[in-house]
Formats: structure tokens, sequence, C-alpha cells
């Protein structure tokens, strides 16, 4: 993926289990995160 | 019950992700309530997030379509899955959404890539973990 793909998808906000916001691109600042997207929860 | 396996499977893995340094971040698709629920269903302990706008999967560029779910091998992966233990209780998100794997970071750097063909099509985690070495 280029890097403006990448930049688009780290301003995406996802939400924790209580509902609060974070902004994807603030997982992999410091530190390298392996994302595993699965397809639902079930 | 596939997507219980693969979470399932990666977290046997959760100490080989934090000796190379990385750490393993699984995002789903369904409301937001689900994600205890299934967190203590697979007895994950990790950070879980959840975009049921479904927009990273549409920037990341993930398969959604019925071709993706029916045919043999999503069936012989179901079978694996429900032979093993994990039973499907309802599916929480788009069924026919799949997924796949992002390895990134530190900063703006991506390291591997794996967009889901089928349900049930997962990367070893091995690949996985090459990716992550430094």
């Amino acid at each position: 993926m280029d890097n403006q793909a990448l930049q688009k998808l780290g301003r995406q906000i996802v939400l924790d289990e209580k509902g609060n916001p974070e902004m994807l691109s603030a997982l992999w600042k410091d530190k390298r995160v392996v994302l595993v997207f699965i397809r639902h929860f079930g | 019950m596939i997507s219980r396996r693969q979470v399932a499977d990666l977290n046997k893995n959760m100490k080989a992700f934090k000796r190379k340094n990385s750490q393993l971040v699984v995002i789903g698709n369904g409301p937001e309530k689900f994600i205890t629920p299934f967190k203590e269903a697979n007895g994950y302990k990790g950070p879980l997030f959840t975009d049921p706008s479904l927009a990273t999967y549409k920037i990341l560029g993930f398969k959604k379509g019925l071709t993706s779910v029916i045919g043999f091998s999503p069936l012989k992966a179901g079978i694996r899955a429900l032979s093993t233990g994990y039973l499907q209780k309802g599916i929480q998100g788009p069924p026919l959404q799949q997924g796949g794997v992002l390895v990134v970071g530190p900063g703006n750097i991506v390291h591997y890539i794996y967009r889901s063909q089928k349900a049930g099509d997962h990367p070893p985690v091995e690949e996985i973990l090459q990716a992550c070495a430094v």
C-alpha cells in the first residue's frame, strides 16, 4: 500500500469496548504492531 | 468460528510477538458491546478495537462479497474450526466482509500486508513473525 493510503488509514478512528475512540496511527507511532483485521465477532 | 479460531491461534503466539518487540492488536467490525464477550470467549487479553464503519477495511482493500465466503475451502476451514471446538454463536458484523493482517511501525512504515481471499484464509503465524523481525 502506498504512503498516502497508509496516512489515510492512520487517520481512521476505531473504538474500544467502552466506545472510546482511538486514532489508528497512535497504535504504531512508537512501536511495531501486528494489526489483525477479523471478519466478525463470532 | 473461523475468526474465533484465528484469534485463539494468534493468542498462543502473543509472547513470540512480544519477543520481537511487536504488539498484537485485533480489529473487528461489529458493535463495541460485543468486544468483551468475544475476548472472554477466546481468552484473548490483548487490545481489541472495532471499526463498524468498515472504513479501514475499505482503505486496505480487503475483499467483500459472496464468492469469498462460499466454496470448498471456507467450508473446510469452518469444519476444521468446528472440530477443534470453535463453535460459532452468531455473527456480529457483516458476514461477507473479509479481513487480513497489516504489520506496521514504528511510524508510517508498512512491513507486511495480507488480504484474505476467502473465509478461513489466514497467513501462517511464522510469516507474520518474520515481518516483525527487526
